[in-house]
């Protein structure tokens, strides 16, 4: 009889939707590992994915299950002999590729946004005694995307409490905190890493970030030149700040991206600007000019054709009223200059292609203006003459 | 004169743009359109083509099926009983030359340049290969496309007026691919791919096989896989009673080895049910590519279906089902593909014609690149840094640390492939780079760089003063040199092809 939770890695105690998720994943992994470049590799994926389409069939359905799993436990001798013959044999080895899997899963739960089951799954992930910083991460973000924020912060002390000296760990619950508005408390847990490590530039660097966080840049600024003063040419603090601005940019386009898709107001466009600039200022790499190319060229790229569009298709809409005589020309120019500076003042929006593939409205209402001013005016023009007309009628009767 | 090829696993096609700029299929000497990608070293003679799939009962040792799975593969090479030894690329050149030949002789004119047809996620080397083939073959080749690019461009769906996304289910002989991409005019962006290097009409022979070789040991005692001669016959039989089940409900296979016989009859759903698990395979790889896409089912406007296996009606249900459209299949699911490269032939030919606008294609790279990295229990896996299905060019960074104090050497292995596992992936490049003397875990940065000619730049940084430490560049790798190319090109050109 075919152990398949042995031969194909299968937790035994999954079932339901955390089974059926488990037998997909390993699947789509085994299909691909029908391309290995070691045809014996290859051949190998394909044996494995027979067996795994006869488990898929027995597992998934409940009677077929308790039937096999009955039956497997009473050939149980047989494989408890098999196990007995390798003893050597790490049991981890097997073990750690199935947690593996697992941690994909529950990455994957979090990640579309089944937050409920990639708790439950790092619970039983957390419950066989792994303990891996990716679970106590996923299970502590899923709360918190839950608002069970006690909860996730819960998780990452435990964490803490389990291996006081991971000083990473510590700096993930700082960042959590901030994350969340607790930022005193954040800061209360970088100060813990500094006071045993006071030349610790990292957990500066997310001091910073938590300054970023409140929005108090300015003393975000102070914490950066006291410490390129205290540490000058300390790369490791450059680059970590670096990538908090970058992560604070990133958190203006999220911001927008939950909302139309684009950095709405000019602020915000200056904004992540700003940011990337800082980030690039501080670590030049190719990655960050890259970056700062993508944002000031959309920037500029948006800012030039939005003027450019706008007065184009006003300048036409004032044109074709000159035609119609003086005073329809006259509203249309005053219109075009009050549109144009509302528009650009206020409400002209930056377009990130990053962001979203979406038209901007922009070039459409620049268009609808220009046609509706030419209508108006023609009304206007219409009216006039009607008026005009019938002056000169009752003037000459 | 330039022409498009459909280089396949099991068939290969041949297609021009006449005057008009109506696509034209070139049929070979023997008259057909399709022409089976086999080779046949018959005595002191080489015949490719349909000629050589109908005598390889006879000799099965000298026939060569299936070369394109082994393109890009270095070990691989074939012995005939002359003697004489062939590298895949050179197998190739042989199909190439007499599609070539034989277009010349239909049209009258020499063909000097062509674009060959590859699927979306063969590897560089493979393409490379590809190329190296047709230089052998004395064609110049002026491009190797995507398969699924060229079946859209055949579909014409660049010059619509809607910018659309169109799923391809190219399912052939040998091998699967399915692609999304996003088309707006002349602007083609692939937005993902995969593929199944092994899973085509081939394998649904095999299952056809399989049934009748049971059958045969169960009845007789006899396994025909012995038998070289019946194994080719009932090969051919295999082929033929699928291709019947697409349009009848029943067939009948008989075969006779070593004086004894048997007839069997083949139902479809008998068919349907063996090759079911292939065909759910593709499904998964076409959810694998939708998500990958970032699109849903309802953002696909158009799914095409390319390669002769897409005429069994099960997978156009399959296909149907997934994706809740039905897919067009209008033109010769067998010629798709050489018509679209010949239109590309003919759009690149026309270039300095400024009537004709260029048509742009935007790639993504097919796998994902990585590095070799230690795990936290002293495991080497692959860390993937520029995962697959990005658009190209692009540029992606990971950092890691040093493993020990004052490391002074770290090996660099850049990884193609998705798995973590370095059993199932290719190591494209290895290079060793001397570092500065640094405490354990010092932070240093890789960057791996896509461009849009395929060549993979790598970078390591490192970050704490932000210096480089080198870099290195991974061409295009051939498994050929350029003397090696020209030396088979001047072998190849002696042979005559019958």
């Amino acid at each position: 009889m075919i152990n398949y939770y042995q031969e194909l890695d299968i937790p035994q105690e999954l079932t339901g939707k955390e089974l059926e998720a488990y037998l997909k994943k390993t699947r789509q992994k085994l299909i691909l590992r029908t391309n290995a470049p070691d045809p014996e590799k290859a051949l190998e994926a394909e044996r494995k994915l027979k067996l795994l389409d006869e488990a898929i069939s027995i597992l998934c359905d409940k009677s077929k299950r308790a039937k096999y799993d009955k039956q497997l436990a009473k050939s149980g001798s047989s494989t408890e002999a098999a196990a007995a013959r390798q003893p050597e044999q790490p049991q981890t080895q097997s073990t750690d590729a199935s947690v593996e899997v697992l941690i994909s899963v529950a990455e994957d739960m979090y990640n579309a946004g089944n937050l409920q089951n990639a708790i439950n799954t790092c619970n039983k992930i957390l419950a066989n005694g792994v303990k891996d910083k990716r679970v106590y991460y996923v299970l502590a973000v899923s709360y918190y995307e839950l608002n069970k924020t006690d909860e996730a912060l819960k998780v990452l002390q435990n964490a803490v409490a389990e291996n006081p000296d991971n000083f990473e760990m510590i700096l993930y619950l700082a960042r959590l905190s901030a994350l969340i508005g607790r930022t005193n408390e954040a800061e209360k847990f970088i100060n813990i890493v500094l006071e045993k490590q006071p030349d610790n530039t990292f957990a500066y660097a997310s001091l910073v970030e938590v300054e970023l966080i409140r929005g108090n840049n300015a003393r975000a600024e102070q914490i950066i030149a006291d410490i390129n003063n205290r540490y000058p040419n300390d790369a490791v603090f450059k680059t970590n700040v670096s990538s908090a601005f970058e992560r604070a940019a990133k958190r203006v386009v999220s911001v927008a991206k939950n909302g139309a898709g684009y950095l709405a107001s000019k602020q915000d466009a200056e904004k992540y600007v700003t940011y990337v600039t800082k980030a690039h200022d501080l670590n030049p790499s190719e990655h960050m000019k890259n970056e700062l190319d993508i944002a000031q060229g959309q920037f500029r790229k948006r800012f030039d054709v939005a003027n450019w569009k706008g007065f184009a298709c006003l300048l036409v809409a004032c044109l074709l009223t000159l035609l119609m005589g003086a005073l329809p020309f006259i509203v249309c120019v005053l219109a075009t200059i009050v549109l144009t500076y509302f528009n650009f003042k206020e409400n002209w929006q930056i377009q990130r292609k990053i962001v979203t593939g979406k038209k901007d409205p922009v070039d459409y209402i620049f268009i609808l203006l220009g046609l509706a001013l030419v209508i108006v005016a023609a009304i206007v023009k219409f009216a006039f003459n009607l008026a005009q007309k019938s002056l000169k009628m009752q003037y000459e009767s | 004169m330039v022409v498009g090829i459909d280089l396949g696993t099991t068939n290969s096609v041949i297609a021009y743009i006449d005057a008009s700029g109506n696509p034209q299929i070139i049929p070979n000497s023997e008259g057909s359109r399709i022409m089976p990608s086999v080779i046949l070293f018959d005595g002191d003679s080489t015949v490719v083509g349909q000629t050589a799939k109908d005598n390889a009962d006879m000799d099965p040792l000298n026939v060569v099926q299936f070369v394109k799975r082994q393109m890009g593969n270095s070990n691989y090479s074939f012995i005939n009983s002359r003697d004489e030894v062939f590298t895949a690329e050179e197998l190739s050149a042989l199909i190439l030359k007499k599609l070539k030949t034989d277009a010349e002789k239909a049209l009258g004119e020499r063909i000097d340049s062509a674009v060959i047809t590859v699927p979306a996620y063969f590897n560089d080397t493979q393409r490379k290969a590809t190329q190296d083939a047709g230089e052998i073959a004395g064609l110049n080749v002026i491009a190797i496309i995507n398969e699924p690019t060229a079946a859209a461009l055949a579909y014409g769906l660049s010059k619509s007026s809607e910018p659309q996304n169109v799923l391809v289910y190219d399912l052939g002989g040998g091998t699967f691919d399915v692609t999304i991409m996003h088309i707006n005019h002349d602007d083609i962006v692939i937005k993902a791919t995969n593929g199944i290097k092994n899973l085509g009409g081939f394998d649904f022979d095999n299952c056809i096989m399989n049934l009748v070789i049971n059958k045969f040991k169960e009845e007789h005692g006899i396994d025909l896989m012995d038998d070289d001669c019946a194994y080719q016959e009932l090969r051919e039989k295999a082929e033929n009673a699928k291709k019947a089940l697409s349009s009848k409900n029943r067939t009948v296979i008989s075969l006779m080895s070593q004086g004894k016989g048997i007839k069997m009859e083949i139902t479809r759903e008998q068919f349907e049910e063996m090759i079911k698990p292939l065909i759910d395979r593709t499904a998964v790889l076409m959810e694998m590519v939708l998500e990958d896409s970032g699109l849903e089912w309802s953002d696909i406007d158009k799914v095409l279906l390319v390669g002769g296996s897409t005429r069994i009606p099960a997978v156009q249900e399959m296909v149907t089902r997934v994706t809740g459209k039905v897919p067009s299949h209008e033109l010769n699911p067998d010629e798709v593909v050489a018509i679209g490269a010949a239109y590309y032939a003919s759009f690149l030919d026309s270039k300095e014609d400024p009537k004709v606008k260029k048509t742009k294609i935007t790639d993504v790279n097919s796998h994902s690149l990585g590095v070799v990295a230690m795990g936290e229990d002293g495991k080497e896996y692959n860390e993937i840094i520029l995962p697959r299905n990005t658009p190209l060019p692009s540029s992606e960074f990971k950092d890691f640390c040093t493993l020990y104090d004052d490391q002074e050497l770290i090996k660099l292995q850049i990884t193609e492939g998705e798995d973590e596992d370095l059993d199932y992936v290719n190591i494209i490049g290895t290079s060793l780079l001397k570092i500065k003397k640094r405490p354990k875990g010092s932070p240093i940065r890789v960057i791996i760089g896509y461009d849009t000619n395929s060549i993979i730049h790598v970078r390591v940084i490192d970050l704490i003063d932000n210096t480089d430490l080198g870099e290195m560049k991974i061409e295009r790798n051939s498994n050929l040199s350029e003397e090696e190319i020209v030396k088979k090109k001047d072998n190849i050109s002696k042979i005559t092809i019958e």
